[in-house]
């Protein structure tokens, strides 16, 4: 890397003494700020926006940790430490939240914007755990783009018929659910009877985890359980708020799919190149349907914080971002009215102690990363995103 | 000394006289003596010796008791005389032998003469004076030379600072700019400085001299030293001509100055607006850079000028980039969808780095900085253009390889075929081709003799033919063309059909056509001859259909067919497996075999029964290139 080797070059030239002594180095790096906070509802706008803070062990355990991606897990488990960045949409989004809790108006819609790597999901992740500490019902889809692109045990649905069920990941979204508000369960009843089939149902009065139980041993029946769950939500038998968060929630209006029918296996007209299966969109499979009918505002007691992004998304749209190309025509009529976060790039500060935490973390280790020529060179390349930075810094 | 010194010209004489005096005839008469007089020292010393011990001198001497210490002089001084001796001879078998050299007789060769012609020979070997000390004061170190160097650089080290001292104590303050400026050179590589030492240095330390002597550059006054660092440094000799750069110009409305350029390479330009003064804005046609340059590898070329002249996150840049393509043929710019993103950026990145340096260059404040973002080469434009295309190839300088199928044809046809088979693709309408390939996988996987697939085994077999039948090399070529070979049994027999030709007959394919008209295999080769048959034609209407579909059932087949991957699990190759599953489609129909267990035993079958070499044909490479327009999306699909 020509830009590095020069910058490596100057930095010699400076320290370097062929005799032994070692001129004292002048280096950009500090101490990174660091807040003491570590409750994520107690943060504020005006004292600690572009803070780090250490999150707490049991939230990260519960909530955190599914909002970050793999690179980021990883990368606290090799360092042996956490610090996650307190930023402005977080905040905003969580001082609504703050005052909408409990008072019977319909739910609260927000979506979250940004470039690809910008920290959409951390900044969910922020409201998420804030809203656990609460005491709210958490609903959360990390991946919800993937289970449109391989299907895993396709079959038809009983309970809505001309649907599909994907019941692996029907079961996988249940246990996921049930970890993640373990506290809150047992005291959760259904309000009215669970029919399963002509012979089985599950009577009214029963406990949360005694339909997830049942659904887990059941594997057919976990998508009817999840939409089961989901209708009692907006039936508003939940006496603490609900928070739902949906990942890339643009996937919900997407026109293709990994997924092919089978049974509609057309004959192809004449010259058309194969595959001649259809797609199985969103708006066929149960699981998807049922998240997205949590997403409509004809609720009460509840909040949904989603964010889009071209992850995933097939052949066009891959450098949009806007959420009114990403959504679509339908998808945007569908969420409207919502409020739009944008979360945008790192500014010079959030950069700057987020680089005095690379490097007081050992994790930028060449001796040009800690200049200002290498630091101005790493906020270049990385243009201020935080995902592409966390990449970058791996090659410092 | 002197001896000593003669001795070694002896030694060293030969090869000093092929270098310096060239002269063939001299050095052939040299060497033969010189391997005498190497050879007789030797012989020389023991009757001397034997002499010497006979001394009556000695005797007497041996008669009294002697002291060790006596014994022990008695000793080395005997010693010593027969060095002196044997020098002696050497120095004068040496004299002789530079005489011989000179070309003057030995009486006539003075010691005067010989010191010159020692000093012309050895010019800088002898590195002792006359009392035998050393000249260079690290002679006994192992690389004098380059410790020498430290210890100059160390010793010059001290002198700047003495200097900046004396500046210092009389109170004014050191120039300026008085350390050197080494903008237009770098230092010698380890090669160089080795040549330059005359003596090998480890890497380490190379580097531990390059590091001295920046230390001394980096020094204030070291500008006084130049002489002496520019010998350990290459001067790079600029020939651009200085280029005309952009004028600085001042925007009415912000009062900022700013610069504009344009850069090109490739099929890419580039023209950006740079303010000075900034905050490391950038945009890329409106986008951030980021997006509009997501692999590293462009942004870091976007910033080499920005680095090389410390301008990072100190100006704004608004840049336009566009690709055009002119005169590109149609098959140049290929169809892309995920990978869109990042073609031809690298030519865009180039582009925009190119007029980034040439509007930087007129905001930097020195002439120094300037040169170095010349002498890095960023304000040198890349006038190489790429290739052109040519047709039927994938790139310019990539070569399609022969097709599969043409391969297999040429195995089982012979060359002369697969040209008309060409021919006729290249000509022929759709149906034809469609026709072609079918017949192809057809024979390839049905045909009912596949010991006698091959080509060549068909030729070998009219090895055993009577004379009557084939007389020539050039017939049994053509039989062999034709799908034919002998049967021991008497006969010619298609290796497809197995029709054996009535005896007689002369035109093969004439017979063939008479006896079997069905047979696939002498229908192509009637097609691709360019037969203008109307029953031909009309079985090619009515086929290419047939074919067209079984191919893309085919086709889809293998390609849904968990039996062929569950055969995979039993270590059998998915090629002989493909084989086995056409081979079944074709004889029964147009049916797959069902069930993975019926696919392993038809694969055991094929794998003695089909010509190993064969086996290699994959079916999937004919169908996909059944028609050249089909071949990508099939292709794609199948994988």
């Amino acid at each position: 890397l020509l830009s590095r080797s020069i910058a490596n070059w100057l930095l010699r030239r400076r320290q370097l003494s062929p005799f032994g002594a070692c001129v004292n180095r002048r280096g950009g790096a500090s101490a990174a700020l660091l807040t003491d906070e570590s409750a994520p509802e107690r943060h504020s706008l005006d004292r600690h926006v572009g803070l780090l803070y250490r999150p707490e062990e049991a939230d990260w355990q519960a909530v955190t940790r599914h909002f970050c991606r793999p690179e980021l897990v990883r990368l606290f488990d090799t360092l042996g430490q956490r610090a996650l960045m307190v930023r402005r949409p977080a905040l905003e989004i969580g001082e609504r939240l703050a005052g909408h809790a409990g008072d019977g108006r319909p739910c609260l819609r927000f979506v979250l914007y940004g470039r690809r790597g910008s920290g959409k999901s951390l900044q969910m992740g922020h409201v998420a755990a804030a809203c656990r500490r609460r005491g709210w019902l958490l609903v959360t889809v990390h991946n919800a783009h993937l289970w449109m692109r391989h299907s895993r045990e396709l079959h038809e649905s009983a309970h809505r018929p001309g649907m599909f069920d994907t019941a692996g990941y029907g079961c996988i979204w249940l246990r996921h659910f049930y970890a993640m508000n373990q506290e809150i369960l047992p005291g959760l009843r259904v309000t009215k009877e669970l029919s399963w089939n002509a012979k089985e149902s599950t009577p009214a009065g029963s406990s949360w985890k005694e339909v997830i139980d049942y659904a887990l041993a059941r594997p057919r029946y976990s998508c009817a359980a999840v939409q089961f769950l989901i209708d009692e939500i907006k039936l508003g038998s939940v006496p603490m708020p609900t928070l739902v968060c949906f990942e890339v929630a643009n996937c919900l209006w997407w026109h293709r799919s990994g997924i092919k029918n089978d049974a509609i296996r057309r004959t192809p007209l004449q010259g058309e190149e194969p595959p001649w299966r259809a797609d199985i969109t969103a708006k066929q499979l149960t699981l998807l349907d049922a998240f997205k009918q949590l997403l409509d505002s004809d609720w009460n007691n509840g909040a949904a914080v989603m964010s889009v992004s071209p992850q995933g998304a097939l052949f066009d749209r891959l450098r949009e971002w806007m959420p009114r190309k990403l959504l679509g025509d339908e998808g945007f009529a569908y969420l409207d009215p919502f409020v739009p976060v944008y979360v945008e790039p790192y500014g010079p500060a959030e950069m700057s102690n987020m680089l005095n935490w690379y490097t007081e973390s050992g994790w930028l280790t060449s001796e040009a990363a800690a200049t200002d020529a290498g630091r101005a060179e790493l906020a270049f390349l990385s243009d201020g995103n935080a995902g592409e930075l966390l990449r970058i810094a791996g090659e410092w | 000394m002197l001896l000593g010194a003669a001795g070694c010209c002896t030694r060293g004489c030969q090869s000093a006289v092929r270098q310096f005096r060239s002269s063939a005839a001299s050095a052939a008469v040299a060497s033969p003596r010189k391997a005498q007089q190497q050879q007789k020292p030797p012989t020389s010393p023991a009757p001397q010796q034997q002499q010497q011990s006979e001394d009556p001198k000695a005797a007497s001497l041996r008669a009294v008791k002697v002291t060790s210490a006596i014994r022990a002089y008695l000793k080395s001084a005997e010693n010593y005389d027969k060095f002196i001796r044997m020098e002696r001879e050497n120095f004068e078998l040496g004299k002789r032998f530079l005489a011989s050299i000179l070309g003057v007789s030995v009486a006539d060769l003075t010691q005067e003469n010989i010191e010159k012609a020692i000093q012309y020979l050895f010019p800088s070997a002898l590195q002792c004076d006359y009392t035998g000390r050393p000249n260079h004061s690290m002679f006994y170190m192992k690389q004098p030379n380059f410790y020498q160097l430290l210890s100059d650089i160390a010793w010059k080290v001290e002198q700047l600072k003495r200097k900046e001292d004396e500046h210092l104590r009389a109170g004014r303050l050191v120039p300026a700019r008085t350390n050197l400026d080494l903008s237009n050179s770098h230092w010698l590589d380890k090669q160089q400085i080795e040549k330059r030492l005359l003596e090998t240095v480890s890497d380490a330390q190379y580097s531990q001299a390059i590091a001295a002597l920046e230390f001394l550059v980096a020094m204030p006054l070291s500008a006084e030293e130049s002489e002496f660092i520019m010998q350990y440094r290459n001067v790079i000799v600029g020939t651009a001509t200085e280029l005309p750069l952009p004028e600085l110009q001042f925007d009415e409305a912000t009062q900022r100055p700013y610069s504009e350029a344009y850069g090109q390479r490739k099929w890419a330009t580039a023209s950006c607006r740079l303010y000075s003064g900034g905050i490391g804005r950038f945009t890329v046609n409106g986008e951030s850079i980021l997006e509009a340059f997501p692999l590293l590898a462009d942004r870091e070329a976007l910033a080499s000028p920005l680095v090389v002249t410390g301008m990072l996150g100190k100006v704004d840049i608004d840049a336009t980039v566009t690709v055009s393509s002119p005169e590109q043929p149609e098959g140049r710019l290929r169809v892309r969808t995920r990978v869109d993103d990042v073609a031809y950026m690298a030519s865009q990145a180039g582009a925009l780095r190119l007029a980034i340096a040439r509007a930087i260059a007129c905001h930097l404040p020195t002439k120094q900085l300037r040169d170095r973002l010349r002498m890095s080469g960023l304000l040198t434009p890349d006038m190489r253009l790429p290739e052109r295309f040519y047709y039927g190839q994938d790139g310019p300088r990539a070569k399609v390889m022969e097709q599969h199928w043409q391969k297999t044809v040429v195995r089982m046809l012979g060359p002369n075929v697969r040209q008309q088979i060409c021919n006729r693709l290249s000509q022929g309408d759709s149906a034809q081709r469609l026709f072609i390939f079918g017949c192809i996988v057809l024979i390839l996987t049905a045909s009912t003799q596949p010991q006698m697939m091959l080509h060549q085994d068909r030729i070998s077999s009219f090895s055993s033919s009577p004379a009557s039948l084939v007389n020539s090399l050039a017939v049994a070529e053509q039989l062999a063309s034709n799908g034919l070979f002998y049967d021991a049994s008497g006969g010619l027999i298609c290796f497809h059909c197995s029709v054996r030709l009535q005896s007689g007959s002369s035109d093969p394919l004439q017979q063939h056509l008479h006896q079997r008209p069905r047979c696939y295999l002498q229908k192509l080769l009637r097609l691709a001859a360019g037969s203008d048959d109307k029953i031909l034609l009309a079985d090619v209407a009515a086929d290419h259909d047939r074919f067209d579909r079984a191919l893309r059932r085919l086709h889809a087949d293998l390609k849904s067919s968990t039996s062929v991957q569950f055969a995979q699990t039993f270590g059998l190759s998915p090629e002989l497996l493909q084989f086995a599953a056409t081979r079944h489609f074709m004889r029964n129909g147009g049916s797959m075999p069902n069930r993975a267990g019926d696919l392993i035993e038809l694969a055991h079958e094929c794998s003695d029964q089909v010509h190993p070499s064969l086996l290699q044909v994959q079916i999937v490479h004919i169908l996909a290139e059944r028609s050249p327009n089909e071949a990508v999306g099939v292709a794609a699909f199948f994988n």
